[in-house]
């Protein structure tokens, strides 16, 4: 946590904030846009306002149990919140593919300096591995979590995770290169019928 | 960092993605935040006060129902027993007039004084620290425990809670028993959130039949059948208007029950025959595939306590008892309509939807802080549920709202 913003609208000295808000506002102010990013991976848009909101009410009522380094906790607490929703949602949810979340939150080929080739074929590769590989891969190369904090999120040890991690890079690599992994494991046999292979809308 | 590392790290989102909604869910958590505080709920973090006030909040359509369910519309109905059944499934459940519980669920676990016509027995070559001579009738199950008196509560009363928008009008109450008293107790608790399952074994006190040499099996109950298990014959009780299955037979001379929902017959038989019982009683060995084991440890000389609240007209309301009894054990023991849960710090919930017909209300079950909650609230949906747990308000043994004058007598 870093810096705490002046109070908006020019808050009187008696009217101070209560203890805690500062580190809730740099809470917010750093780790809300991922929280959302995260969890627009896994639920269609509207539903991740409501994971993020969701996520935070938890941080402010367990402000104390909130680490140093909150990401992690965040995206664990934003984990089991979508994992609700997809539940409670099940009979009713809409069928968007995993690529097309993906697409959703990957940053433009031309911002992120990479073809647009290469950026469908990256999307179309993590499309293609089991969620669980794909989760690992972008919860260490996106949200920049350590393998340690990672495991955690998904709940499995560290060695578990980094052998998931391994074999994902491994895929994701002969994915993208729209080659086969060239091994039996759960995710070949696990594409999406739908997972697009070339360019995306 | 390999090519396709450093492409997936470029592509990887370094902004807001959706600043609009992001907005929305602060406005959100902003609402959430003040319906709590007003509602005088606990303070369990900072004020309530908007992160950015000075912002136009977008209100788009699509915004949380946080909001506390209001007014609460409790159904006419007391639903004594639901977490005393955890610790002990022979419980008598009743209504706060005498009557019994429409929820036939809770009684339909067959325990060794129901099971047909077995006869129990003492518990001869029970540990000594399970031995049940002092414990009386009344304390069979943790809701005809007695009650402790109000002025022994400040030592013994370690959970006292309250619901922020339902004031104390009837006199709560506090119970308590050692769990060696307890006729039954739940040894192990699997559970696959994901698919819906659950797996309870449940460790009796006695065992079904006389001690003689011609030792009877457990005796069917209609509907049932015999079956080879562990070695031994039991019975198979299947009930597919449930969707749940219980098994019975009997090991190092007490009687065991396993209580499954969602899961065939065969997937029971197999996940039971693989585990390993002690002749004290726990429960060891492979975790069903896809399950997961929810820790249910609860020592012999545990003192269980059940903290009520009583609502003057509908009965009971908010259950708390401690040590927790796994709220992931309902999810077997309620069959068919219950479900499972991810509360957000990880553990496992299990909402039951109830009967409105029966007028039995939703009812809700978790775990947090070293006790176990139940809440019952008619037309409280799952996510209402599980905000109106988050307003939980912990009270000090002492607050006089506990024991204040005029409060609507109640009987446990």
């Amino acid at each position: 946590m870093t810096t705490s913003r002046s109070e908006p609208g020019g808050r009187a000295a008696a009217d101070q904030p209560p203890p805690g808000e500062d580190r809730l506002r740099a809470l917010w102010t750093d780790h809300a846009w991922r929280v959302q990013a995260y969890a627009m991976r896994h639920v269609e848009p509207h539903v991740a306002q409501e994971v993020v909101a969701e996520t935070f009410v938890v941080a402010w009522r367990k402000l104390d149990a909130v680490p140093a380094e909150p990401l992690p906790w965040l995206l664990t607490v934003a984990r089991n919140v979508a994992a609700n929703h997809q539940r409670a949602n099940r009979r009713r949810r809409t069928a968007e593919s995993d690529a097309i979340h993906l697409a959703r939150v990957t940053r433009a080929a031309e911002s992120a300096d990479v073809s647009v080739e290469e950026r469908d074929a990256l999307i179309g590769g993590l499309a293609r591995l089991a969620p669980k590989e794909r989760e690992a891969l972008l919860l260490t190369g996106w949200d920049g979590l350590t393998p340690t904090d990672a495991a955690r999120v998904v709940g499995c040890t560290t060695a578990a995770f980094k052998m998931r991690l391994s074999r994902a890079r491994r895929r994701l690599e002969a994915y993208a290169s729209d080659g086969d992994p060239g091994d039996s494991g759960p995710a070949a046999t696990a594409t999406t019928p739908d997972a697009p292979t070339r360019r995306l809308a | 960092m390999n090519r396709t590392t450093e492409l997936l790290q470029r592509i990887a989102p370094d902004a807001a993605l959706d600043p609009a909604g992001l907005e929305v869910a602060r406005a959100s958590f902003d609402r959430a935040r003040r319906q709590a505080g007003s509602a005088g709920a606990r303070r369990r973090g900072p004020g309530v006060d908007a992160l950015a006030p000075q912002r136009t909040v977008l209100t788009r359509g699509q915004v949380l129902a946080l909001a506390t369910a209001g007014v609460l519309l409790l159904g006419a109905v007391g639903t004594t027993a639901v977490l005393a059944g955890d610790h002990g499934l022979s419980s008598v459940t009743r209504l706060p007039g005498g009557g019994s519980s429409p929820s036939g669920t809770d009684d339909s676990v067959p325990s060794p004084s129901t099971a047909g016509t077995a006869r129990a027995q003492d518990t001869a070559g029970e540990p000594d620290h399970w031995s049940t001579e002092d414990c009386a009738p009344t304390t069979q199950s943790l809701d005809t425990a007695p009650s402790v008196p109000e002025e022994e509560w400040p030592g013994k009363l370690d959970h006292a809670v309250m619901l922020p928008d339902v004031p104390i009008d009837a006199r709560p109450t506090l119970q308590e028993t050692e769990v060696r008293c307890l006729a039954t107790a739940v040894r192990a608790v699997y559970v696959d959130v994901e698919g819906n399952r659950g797996l309870n074994l449940y460790r009796h006190q006695r065992a079904y039949t006389s001690p003689s040499p011609d030792r009877e099996v457990p005796s069917v109950p209609d509907g049932g059948r015999r079956v080879e298990l562990r070695g031994t014959e039991g019975s198979v009780w299947e009930q597919p208007e449930h969707g749940s299955v219980t098994m019975m037979w009997e090991e190092h001379g007490t009687a065991w029950t396993a209580r499954a929902a969602g899961m065939t017959t065969d997937e029971v038989l197999a996940a039971v025959e693989a585990l390993t019982i002690s002749p004290e009683g726990a429960v060891s060995g492979p975790v069903p595939d896809g399950f997961e084991a929810v820790a249910q440890e609860v020592a012999p000389t545990d003192v269980v306590r059940l903290f009520t609240l009583h609502h003057p007209t509908y009965g009971p309301y908010l259950y708390v008892s401690w040590p927790p009894a796994s709220p992931a054990a309902r999810l077997a023991r309620s069959a068919g309509d219950a479900q499972a849960v991810r509360m957000p710090d990880g553990s496992i919930a299990v909402y039951e939807p109830g009967l409105a017909a029966a007028g039995n209300p939703p009812r809700f079950f978790w775990e947090e802080d070293g006790a176990g909650y139940a809440l019952s609230d008619a037309g409280a949906s799952l996510p209402e549920m599980i905000t109106r747990a988050g307003t939980i308000e912990h009270l000090a043994a002492t607050d006089p709202r506990l024991t204040a004058p005029g409060l609507v007598e109640t009987r446990p």
